[in-house]
């Protein structure tokens, strides 16, 4: 039975074969759009490269300080003496590290200027990430308690300062002093929140040291545990630190806030505006993206459903004969929807592989640094599921149309 | 004949009713898109106020604790140093430099009506240089660092903000803010300026007050300076600029960007995500077409009995033609009709910034006609097929 209705469906496919076309360009196009959006969106939270170890660490980066009124507040990123009081001296973290965000470097080389991004770093940020070193070694302990002007850099920065030789042991100029390159690592993609970067230093080697005295820097800490299992304790033990504040200047700010997140709730928390709320809002926000695909497949959905319906008439002799010899409406129905669901996967199919298309092309464009989308069979499950949903929404009317339509009707027109 | 053509569609309503759900969201989609690239258009038209060609910004940072005397003394220095430089045109501190996404605002209050507005400082001369057009009044020079009133001037869209038909000059607004140890500052109008769009030429319009930097006062924390130079120079000057100051403040940490690039980068974040956006659209549109060609073939044939009685009747194959590119015609006005009513509801409850009347009328008219068009050339071949067909034959068919 079922195989006489895929066999039905692919004669169908192959008789009008503009509509066929046309069906499955709307389905391939809208899949293709989904997948890329949906990749590009799991490429953010999901470990892989050098945040591969990411399931195991919690981070912290916003931080505000308020007086009690709320009238006046002080909001960033994490200072050196926010990690000191409030993060450093946690418990239960099997490891903490920490960098700063990237800041715009300047290094010149035979008159043109290149712009790379700079990471400041302690030592156990590299034990916790897991760059791929191409040669030497991370930044470690003694770089950071000396301030030692030394620097890691990615593999496309070595390649544009030093060109095609290693450059481990050899020294370069940034933002006018000079620095000593010690590792080299794979380029990581700009979307990889926690591990991109171009240049990575200590985040002593600055000429000023001043940075250690600030509540509000652009720090961001990682609270790493061994095992997954305990983040929700780590967690615990920072929100409750969080209440013995003491700002330098008591009468300026009597509160801080601050949350340890995973990468999915520092995303969800960018989106969703909630920093510093104790819910990041991830269910609304995952209700609100599955909201939006289905708003943006309604166009196709309805194109799908009308195109069903005038290709109804197409079918009516076949669909007089067998109600003709008894076939109840049920089975006409199936069979409507099972064709239908064939060309949605059919169509699903093209339309992934168009999307991965997609993809290489924003990687190959450079508008996202390093990009290098990984895609996944998550994605393609999600999106083989899109397609079922797709294929039963545009099938169901049509197809109950055709069946009620009267036998002597269907059969005159044959 | 119109009425004639509303019969027909609704007596096949259940059929065009989906057609027509699919032309609105169609519809939609295209007034979407347009309204905002048609508020773009017109941001971009704006004049920006200020001239931005071989300057560049250098931000001073660096400094993670407080900015000392000695600091201020360097920045004299660094002045001096970078003014009598032989390539450069003109050197002034400046809060912030244009064409980032960053910005001061505060509230400013002036009898009883409170508005917000960007702010910003520079030193005395610098707006000159910078080509900012003064409309009335006058600039600060070095006569102001004596005088007790702080001066300001706006821009023309906060002076009819906040003066209408007064005389500005002259008379004190206050700032009100919650982060300073004083809660209302007052400030002495001198003068009101064309426009300083700080934020780019993308950036929506916005009420404007630049103060004088007090260069005098060495406590006084410098973030941005501004260089011009002369044209047609490379990388190599901003390497040259970078290692003068470097080599007067050793411990700030410099970095020399120019004004076109920060412009370009900046222009880059409004423009892809319409051009993305407008692609995905694009391909929607065709298959919307694609669907609509199909979608009227089909009726076509099936109305062959009823196109052939009419032929026979002695309709003529150009009236047959019109029938069917009327009647889609009138369905696409429908769906024009009824995407206008949703539409327009968003410049009246006023819930995006870039839909107001005028991009939304413009984007009316783009979404009215694309979607014409569209009707248009995908009934074309239906109704030529249609009006091809000898009546004999049509008759026949039944």
């Amino acid at each position: 039975m079922f195989k006489n209705y895929l066999v039905t469906a692919y004669k169908v496919l192959l008789r009008r074969k503009f509509f066929s076309f046309v069906n499955l360009f709307g389905i391939a196009i809208t899949l293709a759009v989904l997948t890329v959006i949906v990749t590009m969106l799991q490429n953010y939270v999901k470990p892989i490269g050098a945040e591969s170890r990411s399931p195991h660490f919690l981070a912290v980066r916003n931080v505000r300080l308020t007086n009690e009124e709320r009238t006046s507040s002080s909001t960033w990123n994490a200072g050196y003496r926010f990690l000191e009081r409030h993060v450093l001296n946690l418990e239960t973290p099997d490891m903490i590290g920490f960098y700063s965000s990237g800041s715009e470097g300047t290094v010149f080389i035979d008159g043109t200027k290149l712009s790379p991004t700079v990471v400041r770093t302690d030592a156990n940020f590299w034990k916790i990430l897991d760059y791929e070193f191409i040669s030497g070694r991370p930044i470690q302990a003694d770089d950071e308690t000396e301030g030692r002007t030394v620097a890691v850099l990615n593999e496309s920065m070595q390649s544009e300062i030093f060109g095609d030789q290693d450059a481990v042991g050899r020294r370069f100029t940034l933002n006018g002093r000079p620095f000593e390159v010690v590792g080299v690592v794979e380029d990581e993609p700009e979307m990889r929140m926690h591990s991109s970067g171009e240049i990575w230093v200590p985040h002593s080697s600055t000429a000023d040291q001043n940075y250690r005295n600030e509540w509000i820097g652009g720090f961001t800490a990682l609270l790493y545990a061994e095992d997954p299992n305990r983040l929700p304790i780590i967690r615990d033990e920072f929100v409750d630190g969080l209440a013995y504040f003491e700002y330098d200047d008591p009468e300026q700010y009597q509160r801080v806030e601050s949350t340890a997140d995973t990468k999915f709730e520092m995303l969800v928390r960018d989106f969703m505006n909630s920093r510093f709320e104790e819910d990041s809002k991830a269910g609304l926000f995952l209700l609100a993206m599955f909201g939006a695909m289905i708003a943006f497949m309604f166009l196709p959905t309805i194109n799908l459903i009308n195109l069903n319906i005038s290709r109804i008439l197409e079918r009516a002799s076949e669909i007089g004969v067998r109600k003709a010899f008894g076939a109840p409406t049920t089975a006409l129905v199936a069979q409507f929807l099972v064709e239908n669901l064939v060309l949605s996967l059919l169509g699903g199919v093209i339309g992934f592989f168009l999307g991965v298309a997609f993809l290489n092309l924003i990687e190959a464009s450079g508008l996202i640094a390093y990009a290098n989308f990984e895609i996944d069979l998550v994605v393609f499950g999600a999106a083989l599921f899109m397609m079922i949903i797709f294929g039963l929404i545009s099938g169901v009317y049509p197809a109950l149309k055709m069946a009620r339509m009267h036998p002597v009707a269907a059969l005159r027109r044959a | 004949m119109f009425k004639h053509l509303f019969k027909m569609i609704w007596n096949r309503k259940r059929e065009n009713a989906l057609v027509l759900i699919e032309l609105v969201t169609a519809f939609l989609v295209i007034f979407f898109i347009a309204a905002e690239a048609a508020h773009n258009w017109w941001l971009y038209r704006q004049p920006l106020g200020f001239e931005y060609q071989d300057t560049y910004e250098i931000r001073i940072g660096g400094l993670a604790g407080d900015w000392s005397e000695q600091d201020g003394e360097s920045l004299h220095q660094v002045l001096g140093a970078v003014r009598s430089h032989d390539l450069v045109e003109w050197a002034h501190v400046a809060h912030m430099g244009p064409f980032r996404n960053w910005q001061w605002t505060s509230d400013v209050t002036h009898d009883g009506r409170v508005v917000d507005s960007m702010f910003n400082q520079f030193t005395d001369g610098a707006p000159q240089d910078l080509g900012v057009e003064l409309v009335e009044g006058r600039w600060f020079d070095e006569t102001d660092a004596a005088n007790p009133d702080r001066v300001v001037l706006i821009n023309e869209r906060l002076r009819a903000q906040l003066f209408g038909d007064e005389n500005p000059i002259g008379v004190d607004i206050r700032n009100r803010s919650e982060h300073t140890e004083n809660p209302e500052i007052g400030y002495r109008v001198i003068g009101v300026f064309r426009d300083f769009r700080q934020r780019g030429e993308l950036a929506e319009l916005r009420n404007y007050t630049i103060g004088r930097f007090p260069i005098e006062d060495k406590e006084q924390r410098a973030l941005t300076m501004l260089v011009k130079v002369q044209p047609g120079l490379d990388a190599g000057i901003e390497e040259d600029l970078q290692s003068l100051i470097q080599g007067i403040a050793r411990n700030w940490v410099v970095t020399v960007t120019s004004l076109e690039s920060l412009k370009r980068i900046q222009n880059r974040e409004v423009i892809l995500p319409l051009t993305v956006a407008g692609l995905v659209a694009g391909f929607l549109l065709l298959m919307v077409a694609f669907g609509l060609f199909g979608v009227l073939w089909q009726n076509v044939t099936r109305r062959t009995d009823e196109l052939g009685l009419r032929r026979a009747v002695g309709a003529t194959r150009h009236r047959i033609y019109r029938q069917i590119v009327g009647e889609i015609l009138v369905l696409a006005l429908l769906a024009v009709a009824a995407g206008s009513l949703i539409g327009i509801q968003f410049p009246m409850l006023g819930t995006f910034s870039a839909l107001n009347w005028q991009s939304a009328i413009e984007a009316l008219l783009v979404g009215g006609a694309l979607i014409s068009a569209l009707c248009l050339v995908c009934a074309l071949y239906p109704a030529w097929l249609a009006s091809k067909r000898s009546p004999a034959d049509a008759l026949h068919y039944e």
